[in-house]
């Protein structure tokens, strides 16, 4: 009787709860989530701003929360194969499970770099044969993932469809002024070199070169002999810049510019959140741009 | 020679079928997530020598797969090393033998919300280590408490499993098993009833950084060979409670963690009725990215028949781990159970993970 009555209320509350409740796997997706669903969704981000979705651990804080999602939106591409899996399973949420309408897995609906399907091996670090995951540091990228979300929401609830197709639109129109105005601030060819495969993306956009990673494969710590390499490319090369993102470590950077005391490090962040101030995915991309450009 | 015959017979027509698949170009799609993970391992202890030296601990062969719209379904084949002594006439023959054993092998339902029904050989979802697959375990060994309640290699029956997530407003989940006993360790070899096993887990964020644990498990059985009586019953009762931080910022190269699991046995069966009780407790601290040290102490002894001795042991550990696909470890033992000297003991082990990677329980 008693578990009757918990029945009743639980059911009440559902059909009393009339927006769609949106768990992203990133902040830098649900960020796009907030700007295209606006007051019709209740968007949640399962990753920190400052965290490496690559090394979350399955908690079942988030078993818990995705047992009450209608829409999961994940990066795919092997980013949360280390976790997102088990707790799909946990929630007993069919409607989440990979190929099911209340999941959309953002790097379908994007063409990936990096995809190496003949020659992988694990003996190159940590590497996804998918294609490089970190697509959401590309503002072209970001309308094509906002255009999916939109159309996602739109299936999910037909009467908000246009509210989120205008919304969609406005993303669009914004961003493209914007990276116009962002690439007039960054110089064709200029050369950086990176802590690890992250700003890919952005790099590409924007026509930076990243000459070379401080780490020797992805995953695996810089050692001494390739710390060296870095060196001798940033001196012949003349590059100004290091640039970290703000979940790996600092300290070899600093230990390059000890050598290269002309070299700039530059901390960056790369999600939405990841840093005080950065509060949509506008001034995540902007930020870098001021950081990276210069 | 005929087994080697036979095998090279299958071998033969196992490629000639792997031929004609892939030339019909179909099936890799769906094949399952196929993964294998092996220790191997040195140790040098001061007791069974005979055990001292390099072993193949355990080889653990895994595939999982949806099967269909309604079931998924995962099976983990373990072959492991098992000494045995044969006793022939007056010599003693010991052997090294290899065994293939199902460890688990389950088919579980994706379509029903908020329920998940399982079905097959499965790990009983008792306390918090039992269900653990010997590769991702805390310490080289299964801890003596729990080897002392289900044996080496913990408590996997053929059974049904039904689990749900309560409608409240944390984690928290209850499980009921119903399994076929067959558990030399726990059952014994007299017949007995279905065994069922309740487990009540519940988990909160006490901030992004901090989580604690809470379960609660219980299996009783009863005894058929006499007449049922209340007396004939047999309950395991058991709580863990672990804490585990890892901060937002710079949680890849600083973690800590502190589990206690308490199990208390009853068994009113039989002749020798047999109760006791232990407790174990560990704290894990990572130093850096790839480093950890853990230490745990277990004393078994809690509630126990007057005849039987306590038992303390002490435990160390060190653990390298280079990628999420392998580890090092280095661990020392010292059991104090009542002999005249200690067993101690040193053991070195590498852990690898090659093919599917399956993520990993929190």
């Amino acid at each position: 009787m008693k578990f009757l009555f918990l029945l009743l209320i639980l059911g009440f509350s559902l059909t009393a709860h009339s927006t769609i409740n949106v768990l992203t796997t990133t902040t830098n997706l649900a960020d796009i989530v907030r700007q295209i669903g606006g007051d019709k969704v209740d968007v949640e981000s399962l990753c920190k701003g400052i965290q490496d979705p690559h090394y979350l651990e399955a908690k079942p804080s988030y078993t818990f929360k995705l047992s009450k999602a209608d829409l999961l939106i994940s990066i795919g591409a092997g980013l949360e194969v280390g976790w997102l899996p088990l707790v799909i399973r946990g929630s007993r949420n069919p409607n989440i499970r990979e190929g099911q309408p209340g999941h959309l897995i953002a790097s379908q609906v994007v063409n990936l770099l990096e995809v190496d399907d003949e020659n992988i091996s694990r003996s190159k670090g940590d590497v996804h044969p998918e294609g490089n995951p970190h697509f959401m540091l590309s503002p072209h990228k970001s309308i094509e993932v906002a255009k999916a979300i939109s159309s996602k929401l739109s299936d999910l609830d037909l009467a908000n469809k246009e509210v989120y197709e205008k919304n969609a639109n406005n993303f669009e129109e914004k961003m493209r002024s914007l990276i116009k105005e962002w690439k007039a601030k960054i110089p064709k060819g200029f050369k950086v070199i990176s802590y690890h495969k992250t700003l890919t993306y952005f790099y590409e956009d924007f026509e930076i070169v990243n000459v070379d990673v401080l780490e020797p494969k992805p995953g695996i710590p810089p050692t001494a002999s390739h710390i060296l390499g870095v060196i001798d490319k940033l001196k012949s090369q003349k590059i100004k810049k290091i640039i970290v993102e703000n979940y790996f470590d600092e300290t070899v950077a600093k230990r390059v510019k000890k050598e290269v005391p002309d070299v700039q490090i530059e901390l960056v962040p790369v999600a939405v959140s990841g840093k005080k101030g950065i509060q949509d995915i506008f001034s995540l991309y902007e930020y870098l741009v001021s950081r990276i450009g210069d | 020679m005929k087994n080697i015959l036979i095998t090279m017979i299958l071998l033969g027509s196992l490629s000639v079928n792997a031929q004609s698949l892939s030339q019909m170009s179909r099936g890799n799609k769906f094949n399952p997530a196929i993964g294998l993970n092996a220790l191997t391992l040195y140790r040098n202890g001061s007791r069974d020598i005979e055990n001292d030296g390099f072993s193949l601990q355990e080889i653990e062969l895994q595939f999982s797969s949806d099967v269909d719209a309604y079931f998924r379904a995962e099976a983990t084949i373990a072959l492991h090393q098992e000494h045995s002594e044969e006793e022939e006439g007056s010599e003693e023959e010991h052997s090294h033998d290899f065994k293939i054993e199902p460890e688990e092998v389950f088919v579980e339902t994706i379509s029903i919300p908020n329920f998940t029904i399982k079905l097959g050989k499965f790990y009983a979802n008792f306390g918090k280590y039992n269900a653990t697959h010997s590769h991702a375990l805390p310490f080289i060994y299964r801890g003596k408490v729990q080897e002392d309640m289900f044996g080496e290699e913990g408590l996997a029956e053929v059974g049904l499993g039904v689990s749900f997530l309560a409608p409240t407003s944390w984690f928290s989940e209850v499980s009921v098993q119903a399994l076929q006993p067959t558990n030399e360790d726990l059952f014994g070899d007299s017949h007995h009833s279905m065994a069922y096993v309740l487990k009540w887990k519940n988990l909160w964020d006490l901030s992004d950084d901090l989580t604690l644990e809470w379960g609660i498990s219980g299996l009783s059985f009863s005894n058929h060979s006499h007449d049922s009586s209340s007396e004939d019953k047999t309950s395991l009762y058991g709580t863990d409670l672990t804490f585990k931080w890892r901060p937002i910022k710079d949680g890849k190269s600083s973690s800590f963690m502190w589990s206690t699991e308490f199990i208390h046995k009853n068994d009113k069966s039989g002749e020798d009725h047999d109760k006791n009780g232990g407790i174990t407790s560990f704290v894990r601290y990572q130093m850096a990215q790839r480093w950890y040290a853990q230490a745990q102490y277990e004393f078994l002894g809690l509630g126990k028949d007057e005849q039987k001795k306590d038992v303390n042991s002490y435990t160390a550990l060190l653990a390298f781990i280079p990628t999420e696909f392998s580890s090092v470890r280095a661990q020392y033992d010292s059991i104090h159970d009542g002999a005249d000297k200690p067993e101690n003991r040193i053991s070195l082990q590498l852990n690898i993970s090659i093919g599917a990677h399956p993520a990993h329980v929190y």
